[in-house]
Parts: structure tokens; C-alpha cells; sequence
């Protein structure tokens, strides 16, 4: 049984933040929220059950979200180093792949509806500037993560309607499935829309007003974690086909790189 | 000219519009994925418009639904070569009155695990993180467009691929043996390998050289760089997740930013 208190705890602390969080996307341009949501649902459909066109991945649908917007600058500030981040999450068998669509796209239409112009990718930009994006790309990070966990309980969910399947072994009705099929889809498409207007919610009235409270020391440890982005994506390619393999292929790319810089 | 009289008649492909429409569903192969039988259910959905069109007698559907809505896994960008044979398969099982169905299964199952494999090598493995990575160069040095437009190309590709793999597969049939068995394939994800390798090496030398044209970056940036890198070759070697790698990142700028 619930103790009578918690309901009382909860009100005084967690009902007044989230009424918070939802005053704060209610604030929003409406247009803007909506177009955002819908990118989501067509790019969470193409992740994994629908053509997988590549387009879900961090990188373009960044830059697209941020169109979307108006500030595709914003949206690829987020989405390289998100894309980086995540290069080595290959959606082989049943490993690990978070749920990185909702993420970035809510990372992204958090930070450019309430007016963060955030710096590209180690640029020369404000030590709070840089801050900020690391803050977001926290945020991101810590969305695709939970994200992950509600497309695990999908696909259990996916199971369960498979057994339900079973009834054309019996009946012969192949048109049961394509309906399965559909309602499968359907699912994998209200999922985007929820998380993306959930994670936004938390972004807008939550994640970005507390980057205003935070100690200095703090901001300048964020203002350095977007630059793990690039050394991470280097890693995770060497890891991914050996080092004794790569070591030699990814030397070449960066010497070609320095002397190509070096004599522009 | 007179043909070869021991040479097998010629295979007549179904209707183009039949093909569309397993062409569609079977890009949802993956929508039902679950961890017991994986696609079993796209596999069997996909089926599902040839099965009408061919119209067999219920105890017939029943028995051809029932072969292939057991486990069933193969590489997304690939399984229209085995759905293309299986539907060749199925109408030669059906001419024959039911024969051969376990030649059927014993083709799904060995060929799936031959493309899965093969595809998984090449798209996963080898053309995902090589165009990726042109994209993230591309966008780095101020052409983000560019990099949206070649992952746009390669979604156009890897389309017609599909829609090609239907007619192919249901043409070679059983001898799509052989179209597993070409060399080209294996060069051909020896060179997206290896262009992705090089194209990680350019991403690191145009972030030395953004670093070393960023005034506040200097040495701390490239210390942090290099030394964060090892730290994460660490943490991804055993298999967690890049967020996860990110956000250990934390603890180490905090470090750095006191320093």
C-alpha cells in the first residue's frame, strides 16, 4: 500500500516542477512544436522499421530539426558531436543502439525555440556559449539512454502481437498480419511523437533554466566535454575493425589531413 | 537461332505490381522486430501479397505461414534476395503439389544467415560509419548540405537495391549460391572499411587543426583530447554505450577545468 505522505511529497515537489515544464512548451510557438514532433514520428519510423534510410541518424536529422526551426546552424552544433558520440551504436542483432532520434530532435528544438544559439564544434565561442552546448548534449545523451529502455519494453511489446499472429496458422487470414504489421508501425510512431514532446517538455521548462544555477567550474568542465566527441568517434572506429588493423589507415587520414591544412 | 535443348526454360517474374507490393511491405521488415523470432512477422507480411495473388487453398496459406513465421533474421538492405527466392521457391512448391517444402526452410534459414552476415559487414559495419563520417567531415568544413545530400543518395541506393534484390532473388532461386559466393563483395567492404578508417583519420587531423586555431583550446584542449581519446578506446572496448562513454566524460573535464 502507498503511504498517505508520498502523494503529498509528490505534489509539493514533482507536480509543481512538471506544471512547470508544461507552462514552459505551452509558452512555445505551436507551428514550430508540431513540425518538430512530426519530423520525430517519420524519423523514429525510419530508425529501425521503415526503410532505414540513414536520415534518423543524429547528424542529418539534427541539421533537419534545426531547419525546421530556423536555426540549422543550431541543429548541426548538436547533431555532429551527437552523431560522433554514437558512431560505434550499430544496430546489429540486439546490441545497443539508444534512442537517439526523439533525443536530438527535442535537444534540438529545446535549445533554438527558447533563443540558445549554440557554437559549432570547437570553435572559438564564449566560455558559457560552449557551456551550454555541452549542457544540451548532456541532456541528449542522458534522453537517448532512457529512450533506449522504452524501445526495449516496445519491442517486448512487439512479442506479445506476434503470438497474436498465431491465429493465422489457423484460419489462414494473411490480411491479419499486415494489420499487425501496421499497428506495429503505428506504435513505433506515437513513440517518437510522446518521447520528443515529453524530452521537450523537460528541456524547455526544466534541463535549460538550470544551466543558469550552475557553478562556474562547472560550466567550464562542460564548455570541454563537447571536444570528447571527436576522440570518442576515433576511438570507437579503431575498436570497431582492431587498432592493429586501423592504426595504419587512420594514421594516413590524419597526416593527409595536416598537410593538406598545412599547405592551404 | 535454336536454344539449347538441356538449358531450363527461362523464369517468368511475377506481375510488376506484385512485386511493388512486397517491395512495400518488405520495407517494414523490421517494424515487428522481437528478441524471440526477430522478423518474422515482416517476413511472413511481406509474403502476404503473393500469397493472395496466388490464391492456394486455406489448408495451402496455412501450411506456406506457418514454414515462415518461425525465427526468422537476415540484414535489412538484403532480404529482398531471399524473399525474391522464397516466392520462387513457393510457386515451384505449389506447381509440385506441396513438394520440396523442406528444401524451403533449409534455404531461408542458410541463406538468411549467409546475407546477414554479408550485409551486416558491409552496411553496418562498413558503409554506415564511412558515410557518416564524410557527412560529419563535409559538415565540419562548412558543408553540411552536401553531407545531407550523399546519406540521401545512399538512401536512393540502397532503395532501387532492394527493389532490384526482388526480381534477382526470385530469377536465380536456389543459385543465388553463387551471387553470395562473388569476390566483389568482400572487396567491397574491404574498401568501405578501410575508406572509413582513413575518413576517421581526416576527422582527427581537422579537429587538431580547429583546436590549434581556437585560442582558449591551446595544449589543455589537445592534452584533454588525446588522453580523453585512450580513456574512451577503454570504455568502448567493453561494449558500453558512446551516451554512456560521453557522460563518464564528465568527471575528467571536471578535473581538467580546476587544473
Amino acid at each position: 500500500m502507498i503511504p498517505p505522505g508520498s502523494a503529498t511529497v509528490m505534489l509539493a515537489t514533482g507536480a509543481p516542477l512538471l506544471a512547470a515544464a508544461g507552462a514552459g512548451l505551452l509558452a512555445l510557438p505551436w507551428l514550430p512544436v508540431a513540425l518538430l514532433a512530426l519530423l520525430a514520428m517519420v524519423l523514429s519510423l525510419d530508425e529501425t522499421a521503415l526503410a532505414q534510410t540513414w536520415l534518423s541518424q543524429p547528424l542529418p536529422a539534427g541539421l533537419l530539426a534545426g531547419a525546421l526551426c530556423g536555426d540549422a546552424a543550431t541543429g548541426l552544433a548538436i547533431g555532429l558531436p551527437f552523431q560522433l558520440v554514437t558512431l560505434a551504436n550499430l544496430p546489429v542483432g540486439q546490441t545497443f543502439t539508444g534512442e537517439k532520434v526523439a533525443a536530438v530532435v527535442a535537444g534540438v528544438g529545446g535549445a533554438v525555440l527558447t533563443g540558445h544559439a549554440l557554437p559549432q564544434l570547437a570553435r572559438l565561442a564564449p566560455e558559457a556559449a560552449a557551456g551550454a552546448l555541452g549542457w544540451t548534449l548532456v541532456a541528449v545523451c542522458l534522453f537517448s539512454l532512457a529512450g533506449h529502455k522504452i524501445v526495449q519494453i516496445e519491442r517486448s511489446t512487439h512479442f506479445l502481437w506476434m503470438l497474436e499472429g498465431h491465429r493465422t496458422l489457423w484460419d489462414g487470414r494473411t490480411e491479419r498480419l499486415e494489420r499487425l504489421q501496421a499497428r506495429c508501425l503505428a506504435a513505433t510512431a506515437l513513440r517518437g511523437l510522446v518521447l520528443c514532446l515529453l524530452w521537450l517538455t523537460l528541456m524547455v521548462g526544466f534541463w535549460l533554466p538550470l544551466y543558469a544555477l550552475l557553478p562556474a567550474r562547472l560550466v567550464r568542465a562542460l564548455a570541454l566535454l563537447p571536444l570528447l566527441a571527436p576522440p570518442l568517434a576515433v576511438a570507437a572506429l579503431g575498436d570497431l575493425y582492431g587498432w592493429r588493423n586501423a592504426w595504419r589507415w587512420i594514421a594516413g587520414g590524419l597526416t593527409a589531413a595536416i598537410l593538406l591544412a598545412w599547405r592551404l | 537461332m535454336q536454344a539449347d535443348r538441356g538449358a531450363p526454360p527461362p523464369v517468368e517474374l511475377p506481375p510488376r505490381r506484385l512485386l511493388w507490393s512486397v517491395w512495400l511491405r518488405a520495407l517494414a521488415l523490421q517494424a515487428a522486430w522481437n528478441p524471440q523470432r526477430m522478423q518474422n512477422l515482416g517476413l511472413v507480411a511481406a509474403l502476404a501479397p503473393w500469397l493472395r495473388a496466388r490464391g492456394p487453398a486455406v489448408p495451402i496459406v496455412r501450411r506456406v505461414c506457418r514454414r515462415h513465421y518461425e525465427f526468422f533474421n537476415t540484414n535489412p538492405y538484403f532480404a529482398n534476395f531471399i524473399i525474391g527466392g522464397l516466392m520462387r521457391l513457393e510457386d515451384e512448391s505449389l506447381r509440385e503439389g506441396g513438394r520440396g517444402a523442406r528444401q524451403v526452410v533449409a534455404f531461408r534459414s542458410s541463406v538468411a544467415r549467409a546475407f546477414a552476415s554479408l550485409g551486416d559487414q558491409l552496411f553496418w559495419l562498413g558503409l554506415q560509419p564511412s558515410l557518416l563520417l564524410a557527412a560529419s567531415v563535409l559538415a565540419w568544413s562548412g558543408r553540411p548540405w552536401v553531407g545531407l545530400g550523399l546519406i540521401v543518395l545512399l538512401a536512393l541506393g540502397q532503395l532501387w537495391l532492394r527493389w532490384r534484390a526482388l526480381g534477382t532473388g526470385y530469377h536465380l532461386g536456389l543459385d543465388i549460391v553463387d551471387l553470395l559466393s562473388r569476390p566483389s563483395w568482400h572487396r567491397l567492404i574491404r574498401a568501405s572499411q578501410r575508406s572509413g578508417m582513413v575518413l576517421a583519420g581526416i576527422l582527427a587531423g581537422v579537429y587538431l587543426e580547429a583546436l590549434a586555431e581556437t585560442p582558449p583550446g591551446g595544449i589543455r584542449a589537445a592534452l584533454w583530447s588525446v588522453g580523453a581519446g585512450g580513456v574512451c578506446g577503454l570504455l568502448l572496448h567493453r561494449r558500453l554505450p558512446g551516451e554512456l562513454v560521453f557522460l563518464l566524460g564528465i568527471p575528467l573535464a571536471l578535473v581538467l577545468a580546476v587544473l
